[in-house]
């Protein structure tokens, strides 16, 4: 249940948070060519996450419920993800390489040992081949969100990365961005936001259940679409 | 307990009013301008009339200003016209970025197109269309400043003057009852936006100093 209040909580504030955004600029001096993408910080799950609920009313039982139908509609989420082999690393560093390469880059993965899924690498690794730059990347949350109950807040795939960029040679930091696909509230400015694809939305849970292989569709488009975001933003 | 009652009620309905509200005195803004009426456009834009940003550390002295039907406007040998403001970048020893962002009014969003400008005036480079992205409802963009880039113009782009962008957010409402019995009562709504490119609108620009350093938030 922990885990369900702390992964709960990092969702409805994904992109509340506030950070300095760095906008990458290529530089003529030090060109960026080949970029070491570290092994991103990923969560054990995916979230199906429902903003309001009417358990919410009701104090700690209201919570011990809210808790328990979370976790159950986590954990078909992820039935329905890996059945239709869905794996996030695999979709991340597939993504993220073929959106940097989109933009010229070459990419190397790099295994990067973390010792938290919340921050930023703060030692960077050594490389056999060498690298202009590291990305580093953090996938706080994944999965599906509704703002509520009923059809007029249906449940759309979401997927939240915040990322990295630094210099090989000298740890300066060269890009920082948080990007959110379909953010829950959409009043702070600092986070890059992409509205959700309307084709993968379902009125209710079950419905998100009943049509798997679409389901576990959306949150791929979510992931793809973070991701070409991450290399436009590398542009 | 019936006057607990009523005064959650009452909040309610207060928070219900004041959402309606909030949402009526949203900026409305101009209607989208779709094309550029001015009887002449000038062919380059004058460098005294270019409005100072300041540079922060913390982003909080942004610099507002409304491009609308009257503001001056430019015209290519093409023919191509736009409405613009021409913005004096600080100067600084330190890196800085700039943020530009376009706020949407409740029907248009001003369609941006950036350019930055030598100290004659002469483009050194333009922010491309891709750039673009998203924070929120406003559309912006981003980039660090070079050492030769003194004025930042502002146009629109009449290539996508006109196309439109649907956007769709959520709202969690959160109504508390008062007295002695406490309780939370939260909502979620979501609203669909649509609004369409613009030659003017609302813009924001914010210059502040790029902190490199690992340890930076």
């Amino acid at each position: 249940m922990r885990r369900f209040f702390v992964v709960a909580l990092f969702v409805f504030l994904a992109g509340c948070a506030t950070y300095k955004s760095v906008p990458f600029e290529q530089s003529a001096a030090q060109p960026i060519k080949r970029i070491g993408l570290l092994s991103p910080a990923l969560p054990n799950e995916p979230t199906a996450f429902l903003a309001t609920t009417v358990g919410q009313s009701f104090g700690i039982i209201g919570a011990i419920v809210d808790a328990s139908m979370a976790s159950s509609r986590a954990s078909s989420l992820n039935t329905i993800l890996t059945s239709n082999k869905f794996y996030i690393r695999q979709e991340v560093e597939s993504s993220l390489t073929a959106a940097l390469e989109e933009q010229g880059y070459e990419v190397v993965l790099v295994n990067a040992t973390r010792t938290s899924k919340r921050d930023f690498i703060q030692t960077y690794p050594t490389t056999d081949e060498p690298v202009d730059a590291f990305l580093d990347v953090i996938v706080p949350g994944y999965g599906y969100a509704s703002a509520g109950i009923g059809s007029s807040t249906p449940w759309r795939p979401f997927a939240w990365m915040k990322t990295r960029l630094v210099r090989a040679t000298d740890n300066a930091v060269l890009m920082r961005e948080d990007i959110v696909y379909n953010r829950l509230t959409d009043q702070r400015d600092d986070t890059v936001t992409i509205s959700a694809d309307p084709s993968y939305q379902y009125a209710d849970f079950s419905g998100l259940e009943y049509n798997s292989a679409q389901s576990a569709e959306g949150v791929r488009v979510a992931i793809t679409e973070t991701s070409n975001t991450v290399g436009k933003l590398l542009k | 307990m019936i006057g607990s009652q009523q005064k959650f009620i009452r909040l309610t309905l207060l928070g219900a009013v004041a959402s309606l509200l909030a949402a009526c005195a949203q900026d409305r803004g101009p209607a989208p301008i779709l094309s550029v009426a001015q009887t002449s456009c000038l062919a380059e834009p004058p460098l005294t009339a270019a409005k100072p940003l300041m540079l922060s550390a913390e982003e909080t002295k942004p610099l507002e200003f409304l491009i609308s039907g009257t503001s001056s406007c430019l015209e290519t040998t093409e023919g191509v016209r736009s409405l613009f403001e021409l913005v004096q970048l600080p100067q600084s020893v330190a890196p800085f970025s700039v943020r530009v962002a376009a706020v949407p009014s409740s029907t248009g969003l001003f369609a941006p197109q950036l350019t930055f400008l030598d100290s004659d005036g002469l483009p050194v480079r333009q922010i491309s269309e891709e750039k673009f992205v998203f924070r929120g409802p406003k559309l912006t963009a981003s980039a660090l400043i070079n050492g030769d880039e003194r004025y930042l113009l502002i146009a629109s782009n009449p290539e996508i003057v006109g196309d439109r962008s649907q956007r769709t957010s959520s709202v969690i409402n959160q109504y508390q009852s008062g007295g002695p019995i406490y309780f939370t009562v939260r909502t979620g709504s979501e609203f669909t936006k649509s609004v369409t490119y613009s030659h003017g609108g609302n813009v924001t620009i914010t210059a502040r100093t790029v902190d490199r350093s690992l340890d930076a938030r």
